[in-house]
C-alpha cells in the first residue's frame, strides 16, 4: 500500500451511535456548557413520531428545549433562516440541533453562521473560508435517508456555497429510533449515493488511509444490510446501519474529490429530474468498468469491502476487480424494483444525456465530454464496457 | 462485520500526512489565530537535529511565526513538576500555542501544560479524572517522532505525580491536539531499536482494539488497515532506515492505530503492560510487542474468530487463503511472534522476545522474575482490564506474566473462561 | 412567523424507571454494607481502599445516588442517598436515566456499560476497579446465577464460592439489607 505524498484528512463531528443514544446528548451538550438547544426538524420526518421521541429521550436531564421548529421544506431559504436566527436569540439558546437529512441541515448552519456572528446579512458568509471562528454547537440526528453532505463542511442556500471548516457538525447522534421511519425507496436511493461516493474513494490515485477506513466500513454496512433495510417490515438495526453508511461515506468523500459517477449522476439528476440515488446506482458500475477500461488503477480492497476476508484471498489478484464489478452489478439488481436498472427503462431522451456531459465535464475538469457520453450510451442500454 | 449495540467514535484532529508537511505549520497556526508557538520536545530529538528540521520550516514565506520559546528538557516519563515549570514558562513567553515534537512523554506533557495554560491555575492535579476539563484548550499542534504511540490522537494524558509515585489520568475529548502533522523526516533517523519498539507498540493498538469489548466498523476498518501498513513495512523500514515511503507509511499505521484504540480501548496487553512500565520501568513498546500474542491467546476462547480475521492484513491474501479456516487465530499469534523474532535479529538483539530477554543500557535484566508478583498485583489497578473480553484477576495475570517471563506460548487449557461473550454475533 | 406556536419544551422525568432505580440502588447500597461483613473478598477490597474512603453511584444531574463509605470505626456503610454535604472520594455517575435502566436490568453489563460509554469517573480510578469488583461480587449474592451471569463477566466457579457459602452468604445478606443491617 502505497501512501499519497501529501494528504490531509479532517472530521470535526463525533460520532454516537446506537441504543439509546439521544440520551446521551444532554451530557454532550454539557460538555460544550450548553443547556438550551435549538432543535430544527425537517417537515417530513415531523409526520411521525420522531420529535417526540426526541424529547422524551432528553427527559430527566437539565435540558430546556428552547424552541423546535418542524417546518422545514425540501430547500433552504433566506427567509425562514433569518426568522429561526431571531427565535433563537429571543429564546436565548446556546446550540442547535437538527434533526432530519438534506434541506434542514442547511438550514441549521444557516441560523448558527447568523447567531454565532451575531449578524443579519447572511450571504456576507457565503464562499469558501470565509467564517474566521468557531460557531455554536451543531448536533446532528439523521435519518436513513441522508445525502452525506450533511456531515461535511458545505452547506448550499439559495444556491450559494458556504464552505468552512467550521461548518462542521459538532456530534453527529445515529439513533435506530429517528432512522428507522422513511420509505424503502428514499432509503435505497440514499444508500446508492453513499456506496457510489465511497466506491470512488477506491478508484482515486491518491491514498489517504483514514479516508479508505471511513469508505471501507461504509462499504461493507450497505453491502450487509441494504437489502434488510428495504423490506417493508423496516428493520431498525438494518436501517440504523445505513444511516451509519451514509454518515461515514459523507465524512469520506467531505475529504475526497468527486470521482467521475458522483460528477456524471449528479448532472443526469439536474437534467433529467432523476434523483441522484438512482442516477449514481445505474452509473456506478459503468463508471468503473470504463476506468478500468482505460487503465486507470482501481484498488482491489474494493472486493474486500464488498466480499469480506474470504471471498478476497481466495480470488487472483488479477480477478478482483472484475470480481467486485460482477457483485456490485448483481447487488444493484437485488433492488430492480425500487431502482430502475438503465436509463431506458426511465425514457431519458439522448439530447438529455448530452447535456448532463457537458455539465459534468464543465463541473469536473478530470472528465472527458467523449468519455462522459460513452459511458451514459452503455448505461442507457445496459451493456457493458 | 460486527455490529456493536451502541458506539462512539471521535478523531477530532486534522490530520496533515506528506514527506514536506511541516511547511504547513504557519498556515495552520495562521488559521487557529496563533502566531507564537511554545515547542516542547526532549533532548534526543533535539540533539538528533529535528528541531531545527521544524523551525525552519516554520519560517516559509509570508509567515508571521515567531518562536515563543524551545523547551527540551522534558523528562523520559512526563511529571507534574515539569509540567507547572513549563505552563509558567508559556505564560512567562506569552506564547498563545504549543508544538510539540516528539514521542509518548513529550505529547502527554504538552497536553498537561495546555490544561494548565487554557484553564487557569497552578496545580495540575486539579484537572485529574474524567470530567474535569469542559472547554476548549489552547490551539495545539502534534508532531510525532516515532511510529509510535498515536498519542497525537488520543484523548489521555498520562502524567506522573512523582511525590505520591502513583499515575494520573487526565482524560478529555478537549485533550485532542487540532492538528497532527506526519513528516517522513520526523522519523527518518530513528534508530533501529526504537522503530521495532514503537511499530509494535502501534501493531498492539490496532490489535487490542479489534479484539476489545468497546469495538465497532470505525475502529476495526482503521486497525485493519493500520496493521496491514505496519506488517508490510515494518521489518523493511528497520533493515532500510532511509527508505522513507516506508517510514511514512508507519506513521499513517501509528495514527491509524491511535485513532482505532483511542475509541475502541485496549485490554490485557496494556493492562499487563502498564504494571511492567511501573514497577521496572520498561519502555511501553517493548512490553507491548512481547505481551501482544499472550493477550491473543488469553482471550481466545472468545475472540478467535477476530483473531482469526486479523490473519490478513498481518500477513496477506495469500497466507490467509492457504491456511485452514480453524487454523488461522493460532496462525496470526505464530505471525506476531515471528515478526518479534525478525526484529530481534535485525537489531542485533536489542528486540527482545520475552520478558526475561528485556535488558537496560548496562545488560542487566529489567524484568527478574521475582518481580512478576508485584506487576501482576499493580496490574489489578489498570483500568485497561474493564474492556478486556476476558475477566483478569490477580491469579490470571500472574499466571500470563510468568510466561511472558519464559517465553513459552501459553497453555489455552489453563485459562479461566467466563460465561458471556459480548464480542460473539 | 408566529413564534408562539413554537414554544418552549421543558422535558419532563421518568417516573417509573425512577423508581425502580432508587429502589435497586438502596438494595445494592444496603447490600454492600452487608457483604462487607459476609463475604472476604468484599471485607478485603475495602480495607485496601482505606478508612475514610467513599464513593457514590449515581445518575446525573438529579439521581437517584447511593452513597457508601467506610466510617470512622472502620465498618462500611451504607451512607444514604443524598450526596449533599458528603466528602466523597469516587464518583460513578451514570449519564443518563436510561443508561442506568439498561445496567439495573441487567440489559447491559458493567463492563459493557463502560464500553458504551455510559458512565463518568470522577475521582480514584483504580478505586473504580475496586469498587467494580466490589459490585459484581453482591451481585453474584443478591441475584440467581441467571441475571448474574449477564451482569458479571466471570461467573465463579464452584471451587472459587462454593455453592454452600454462596447460599449462606446470600440469606445473610438479605436478612441485613431488609433488616438492622
Amino acid at each position: 500500500m502505497h501512501i499519497a505524498a501529501y494528504y490531509e484528512f479532517f472530521i470535526q463531528a463525533k460520532i454516537i451511535s446506537g441504543n439509546k443514544a439521544m440520551e446521551q446528548l444532554p451530557v454532550e451538550l454539557d460538555s460544550y456548557n450548553s443547556r438550551k438547544p435549538f432543535a430544527i426538524m425537517s417537515k417530513k420526518i415531523a409526520k411521525s413520531a420522531s420529535g417526540k421521541k426526541f424529547i422524551k429521550a432528553l427527559y430527566d436531564s437539565n435540558v430546556i428545549i428552547g424552541a423546535m421548529y418542524d417546518n422545514v421544506p425540501d430547500y433552504a431559504s433566506i427567509s425562514m433562516i433569518k426568522e429561526l436566527a431571531v427565535l433563537f436569540r429571543n429564546r436565548g439558546c446556546d446550540s442547535i440541533i437538527v434533526i432530519g437529512d438534506g434541506a434542514v441541515m442547511d438550514v441549521g448552519r444557516g441560523v448558527n453562521i447568523l447567531v454565532s456572528q451575531k449578524d443579519d446579512d447572511l450571504l456576507k458568509y457565503a464562499g469558501k473560508n470565509i467564517l474566521k471562528k468557531s460557531l455554536k454547537p451543531l448536533i446532528y440526528i439523521p435519518t436513513s435517508t441522508s445525502t452525506g453532505y450533511e456531515s461535511s463542511n458545505l452547506a448550499i442556500i439559495e444556491a450559494r456555497e458556504f464552505s468552512s471548516d467550521f461548518l462542521y457538525p459538532d456530534i453527529i447522534c445515529i439513533d435506530p429510533r429517528i432512522t428507522v421511519k422513511n420509505c424503502s425507496q428514499c432509503v435505497a436511493e440514499s444508500a446508492m449515493v453513499a456506496l457510489t461516493h465511497s466506491i470512488e474513494i477506491f478508484a482515486v490515485p491518491v491514498i489517504n488511509p483514514v479516508t479508505d477506513s471511513y469508505a471501507l466500513a461504509s462499504i461493507q454496512y450497505i453491502y450487509e444490510n441494504l437489502e434488510k433495510a428495504v423490506k417493508r417490515s423496516g428493520n431498525k438495526e438494518a436501517r440504523l446501519a445505513i444511516a451509519n453508511a451514509e454518515v461515514m461515506a459523507g465524512i469520506a468523500f467531505s475529504n475526497s474529490t468527486a470521482g467521475m459517477a458522483h460528477s456524471l449522476g449528479v448532472a443526469m439528476a439536474d437534467s433529467t429530474g432523476l434523483s441522484q440515488g438512482v442516477c449514481m446506482g445505474i452509473l456506478l458500475p459503468y463508471c468503473l468498468e470504463f476506468m478500468l477500461y482505460k487503465k486507470n488503477t482501481i484498488r482491489d480492497i474494493l472486493l474486500f469491502a464488498i466480499a469480506g476476508h474470504d471471498v478476497y484471498s481466495e480470488t487472483p489478484e488479477d480477478e478482483r476487480i472484475q470480481k467486485s464489478f460482477n457483485m456490485l452489478h448483481r447487488f444493484h439488481q437485488n433492488f430492480k424494483k425500487l431502482l430502475p436498472q438503465t436509463f431506458e427503462q426511465v425514457n431519458v431522451p439522448e439530447y438529455k444525456m448530452t447535456e448532463a456531459a457537458l455539465r459534468a465535464a464543465g463541473s469536473n475538469k478530470k472528465l472527458m465530454i467523449d468519455d462522459c457520453l460513452i459511458v451514459l450510451e452503455h448505461a442507457y442500454h445496459g451493456k457493458p464496457i | 462485520m460486527f455490529r456493536p449495540k451502541y458506539y462512539e467514535f471521535c478523531a477530532r484532529v486534522k490530520i496533515i500526512s506528506g514527506h514536506r508537511a511541516l511547511e504547513k505549520i504557519p498556515e495552520i497556526l495562521a488559521k487557529l489565530n496563533a502566531k507564537k508557538p511554545l515547542i516542547i520536545t526532549d533532548k534526543g530529538v533535539s540533539k538528533a537535529g529535528l528541531i531545527k528540521v521544524v523551525t525552519g520550516a516554520m519560517k516559509g514565506n509570508k509567515s508571521e511565526v515567531k518562536v515563543g520559546f524551545i523547551a527540551d528538557n522534558v523528562p523520559p516519563d512526563s511529571s507534574v513538576k515539569i509540567v507547572n515549570e513549563l505552563a509558567q514558562v508559556y505564560r512567562k513567553k506569552g506564547c498563545d500555542s504549543i508544538v510539540v515534537v516528539g514521542g509518548g512523554s513529550p505529547m502527554d506533557t504538552a497536553k498537561g501544560v495546555n490544561i494548565l495554560v487554557s484553564l487557569g491555575g497552578d496545580d495540575l492535579l486539579n484537572y485529574k479524572g474524567t470530567g474535569a476539563i469542559t472547554k476548549k484548550l489552547n490551539p495545539m499542534i502534534a508532531i510525532p517522532t516515532t511510529s509510535g504511540t498515536g498519542s497525537e490522537v488520543t484523548l489521555v494524558a498520562v502524567i506522573t505525580d512523582m511525590d505520591r509515585s502513583i499515575k494520573l489520568l487526565f482524560v478529555s475529548y478537549f485533550l485532542l491536539p487540532d492538528v497532527a502533522i506526519l513528516d517522513s523526516r520526523m522519523t527518518e533517523t530513528l534508530p533501529k531499536f526504537i522503530t521495532a519498539a514503537t511499530g509494535m507498540d502501534a501493531i498492539t493498538h490496532a490489535c487490542e482494539a479489534y479484539t476489545c469489548l468497546a469495538k465497532n466498523p470505525l475502529s476495526d476498518s482503521t486497525a485493519f488497515f493500520a496493521i496491514q501498513l505496519i506488517s508490510q513495512h515494518l521489518l523493511n523500514v528497520v533493515k532500510n532506515p532511509g527508505d522513507i515511503n516506508g517510514r511514512l507509511a508507519l506513521s499513517n499505521g501509528a495514527i491509524l492505530a491511535g485513532m482505532s484504540f483511542s475509541n475502541s480501548m485496549v485490554g490485557l496487553v496494556h493492562n499487563l503492560g502498564h504494571a511492567i512500565g511501573a514497577v521496572c520501568h520498561v519502555p511501553h513498546g517493548s512490553c507491548m510487542s512481547i505481551l501482544l500474542p499472550y493477550g491473543l491467546e488469553y482471550n481466545l476462547h472468545k475472540t478467535s474468530p477476530l483473531t482469526a480475521e486479523m490473519l490478513l492484513p498481518l500477513a496477506g491474501a495469500k497466507v490467509y487463503a492457504d491456511t485452514p479456516k480453524k487454523e488461522r487465530a493460532e496462525k496470526a499469534i505464530k505471525y506476531i511472534r515471528q515478526m518479534n523474532d525478525d526484529l530481534y535479529v535485525a537489531t542485533g538483539g536489542r528486540h527482545a522476545r520475552c520478558l526475561n530477554e528485556i535488558l537496560d543500557k548496562d545488560n542487566k535484566q529489567m524484568v527478574p522474575r521475582d518481580t512478576l508478583s508485584a506487576i501482576a498485583e499493580v496490574s489489578t489497578l489498570d483500568g485497561a482490564k474493564i474492556y478486556n473480553p476476558e475477566e483478569v484477576t490477580y491469579d490470571d495475570a500472574l499466571m500470563v506474566l510468568e510466561y511472558a517471563w519464559e517465553g513459552k506460548p501459553l497453555e489455552l487449557s489453563k485459562v479461566k473462561k467466563g460465561g458471556k461473550n459480548y464480542l460473539r454475533q | 412567523m408566529n413564534y408562539n406556536v413554537y414554544p418552549e419544551i421543558k422535558p419532563g422525568k421518568k417516573f417509573f424507571k425512577r423508581i425502580y432505580i432508587s429502589i435497586m440502588m438502596w438494595v445494592v447500597g444496603r447490600g454492600i454494607q452487608a457483604a462487607a461483613r459476609v463475604d472476604k473478598v468484599v471485607k478485603a477490597e475495602f480495607l485496601k481502599l482505606g478508612d475514610d474512603f467513599s464513593f457514590s453511584l449515581g445518575v446525573v444531574p438529579d439521581g437517584p445516588f447511593m452513597i457508601v463509605g467506610t466510617n470512622k470505626k472502620g465498618k462500611v456503610k451504607y451512607m444514604g442517598w443524598n450526596p449533599e454535604g458528603k466528602q466523597i472520594s469516587l464518583k460513578l455517575c451514570i449519564k443518563n436515566i436510561e443508561a442506568a435502566f439498561l445496567v439495573f436490568s441487567f440489559q447491559e453489563s458493567t463492563a459493557i456499560a463502560f464500553a458504551h460509554n455510559r458512565f463518568i469517573v470522577d475521582g480514584d480510578l483504580p478505586a473504580s476497579l475496586s469498587i467494580v469488583k466490589v459490585l459484581d461480587r453482591v451481585e453474584i449474592y443478591l441475584l440467581p446465577k441467571f441475571f448474574a451471569s449477564m451482569a458479571v463477566k466471570r461467573y465463579p466457579k464452584w471451587s472459587e464460592l462454593p455453592p454452600l457459602r454462596k447460599y449462606i452468604g446470600r440469606v445473610l445478606i438479605y436478612l441485613r439489607v431488609f433488616t438492622i443491617g
